[in-house]
């Protein structure tokens, strides 16, 4: 085993990533700070001071390098898609108060690639940064959480809702939330494959409840749309058990499911709730084809759900007479702006008041 | 309101009254006595020489070169700052969104203090128009020159038109509710088409 052609590869995207400007200094930290890292690793392994059974664990490392250096990469002004990350890294916070925490998501080339990347977890990263302590190297301070989305739909804000439901997925491997929830009901699991199906939907659930505490039910609303047939699998629900799940929260219902995780959720502080401030669509702004003028975090995160009902909404005088294409890209203008603005006038008055 | 250029007072009337829209606006001040300032945005296209010898605006088939190949999109922040190059075209949006009233248009100049440092606009804005404003600067001096995004950069003045019919979605507006600058789409002019054909017949 050799550390040489990997070593190599990293130089490659290093010199290919030093360029990058960062949306923000988070990033760019995090940047200077794992080419420290692999710079000391390259010199040691030049100087031959790595030994055969050190090997395996610098190659780890070197490759949980090079998987943050390719979510970086998609991490640069430019490109990184600004607004809807800004969203999530509200709701973010809401979970977990974590400056370390760097919300970075890798544009995919394939039009299906919505999905969160679970390791290396939180235990992997204090793992590695034990072993860089014992060897006296400098450790990694930011964590990625890791999500894909796809290139083409980057600036597509009723398709982009579903990083909601990913964030979710994060939040619930954090905690281990769908797994605790499991344990309790199942003190045995997991030795079944019914069981193990069971959880893999657990899973599901929370990253759909997840979601729809910001965004009521426009996650759904995606799902629906892109639904083919609507099947049960092991790793997914039925999409229509799954949008009659979110129906019920968001109608504050009582349901079973959000009492077990409220009930995993309460011993960590923390609750499913609904956390968005209805806004009536049909007195949308956007109907007159101006942003919305957002308040607070709660109207933020329910402009997705109002772009969805005007996306569907065909009887509307407002936009009859308008080729569907350019209702699409209005749309996705409008909840841009509106976004925008919304970050902008926060950050303007803390900076002049 | 009688027509002709609006001042600071009718142009307020018309904010309260919602005709005129106008978001964000970090700063009242913005609104002058006859005219608003409006900032840079975030988002630029900056032309550049691409594989074409030249932009083909007379055709818009799928097999020929898009006009926005020859742009790269930038961003920036807010404060954050950019380089204008002579004599490359270079697209901004406005940071503010706009939406005029329907007997409104507006005239857009630079503000003075960028004018004499040898940058040159032009663009007028029909009424009823929403969206960012999409701008065309160029450096005609040979010395780059560094702007700041957000910073106040022009000055729009509005005319009151003393038609009541107008309607700005009479027709297919291409650059409508638009946030960020787009380039030109003078291929997607309807009348190419006859004008193509005129000599084939």
């Amino acid at each position: 085993m050799s550390l040489n052609l990997l070593i190599n590869q990293i130089e490659e995207q290093f010199s290919s990533s030093r360029s990058n400007v960062y949306s923000d200094k988070k990033r760019e930290k995090h940047f200077l700070n794992i080419y420290e890292v692999f710079s000391t690793i390259k010199e040691l392994s030049k100087s031959g001071s790595i030994s055969i059974p050190e090997l395996p664990t610098f190659k780890q490392i070197l490759q949980y390098i090079i998987s943050d250096l390719q979510y970086l990469d998609s991490s640069t002004l430019n490109v990184i898609p600004f607004e809807i990350v800004s969203c999530l890294e509200l709701a973010l916070k809401d979970w977990i108060d974590d400056d370390n925490l760097i919300l970075s998501t890798h544009l995919s080339n394939d039009y299906n690639d919505f999905y969160f990347l679970p390791n290396p977890n939180r235990e992997y990263f204090n793992k590695i940064n034990s072993f860089l302590s014992t060897k006296s190297i400098i450790k990694i301070s930011y964590r990625l959480i890791k999500i894909s989305l796809p290139k083409l739909l980057c600036r597509d804000y009723l398709s982009t809702v579903a990083l909601y439901h990913e964030l979710g997925h994060f939040i619930d491997f954090e905690y281990n939330i769908s797994n605790r929830v499991m344990l309790k009901k199942h003190p045995s699991f997991p030795p079944t494959p019914a069981l193990v199906q069971k959880f893999n939907h657990l899973q599901e659930y929370f990253a759909d409840l997840f979601a729809a505490q910001y965004i009521s039910d426009a996650s759904n609303q995606y799902l629906e749309d892109r639904m083919i047939a609507d099947i049960v699998s092991d790793s997914h629900p039925k999409t229509s058990e799954r949008i009659g799940v979110v129906a019920k929260f968001i109608n504050n219902e009582n349901l079973e499911i959000v009492n077990d995780f409220n009930e995993v959720l309460t011993s960590l502080g923390k609750q499913l709730k609904i956390r968005f401030e209805e806004k009536d669509s049909n007195t949308s702004n956007f109907y007159n084809f101006i942003p919305e003028v957002i308040e607070n975090d709660e109207q933020l995160h329910y402009i997705y759900k109002t772009g969805w009902s005007i996306w569907k909404n065909t009887v509307n005088p407002s936009f009859l007479g308008i080729p569907e294409r350019q209702k699409y890209q209005m749309l996705n203008n409008l909840i841009e702006k509106s976004i925008s603005s919304y970050f902008l006038l926060k950050n303007w008055n803390n900076i002049t008041k | 309101m009688p027509k002709g250029t609006l001042f600071k007072e009718q142009i307020k009337s018309l904010i309260d009254s919602k005709e005129l829209f106008l978001y964000p606006i970090l700063d009242e001040n913005q609104i002058g006595d006859i005219s608003i300032d409006l900032r840079v945005g975030t988002d630029f296209l900056f032309q550049h020489q691409g594989r074409s010898a030249h932009i083909n605006t007379s055709s818009n088939e799928v097999s020929s070169r898009s006009i926005k190949s020859n742009f790269t999109q930038a961003r920036r922040k807010v404060g954050e700052k950019f380089l204008l190059h002579p004599f490359q075209p270079t697209l901004f949006s406005t940071l503010e969104y706009i939406k005029l009233p329907k007997d409104v248009y507006a005239v857009l100049s630079l503000r003075s203090s960028y004018s004499r440092l040898g940058l040159t606009i032009s663009t007028i804005v029909q009424p009823g128009y929403c969206g960012c404003i999409s701008v065309e600067v160029i450096n005609c001096g040979n010395i780059p020159i560094e702007i700041v995004s957000g910073v106040r950069f022009l000055q729009v003045r509005l005319i009151k038109v003393d038609s009541v019919d107008l309607d700005y979605f009479s027709n297919i507006r291409k650059y409508a509710c638009q946030v960020r600058p787009i380039p030109s789409k003078a291929n997607e002019d309807i009348e190419l088409k006859f004008l193509n054909n005129l000599h084939t017949t």
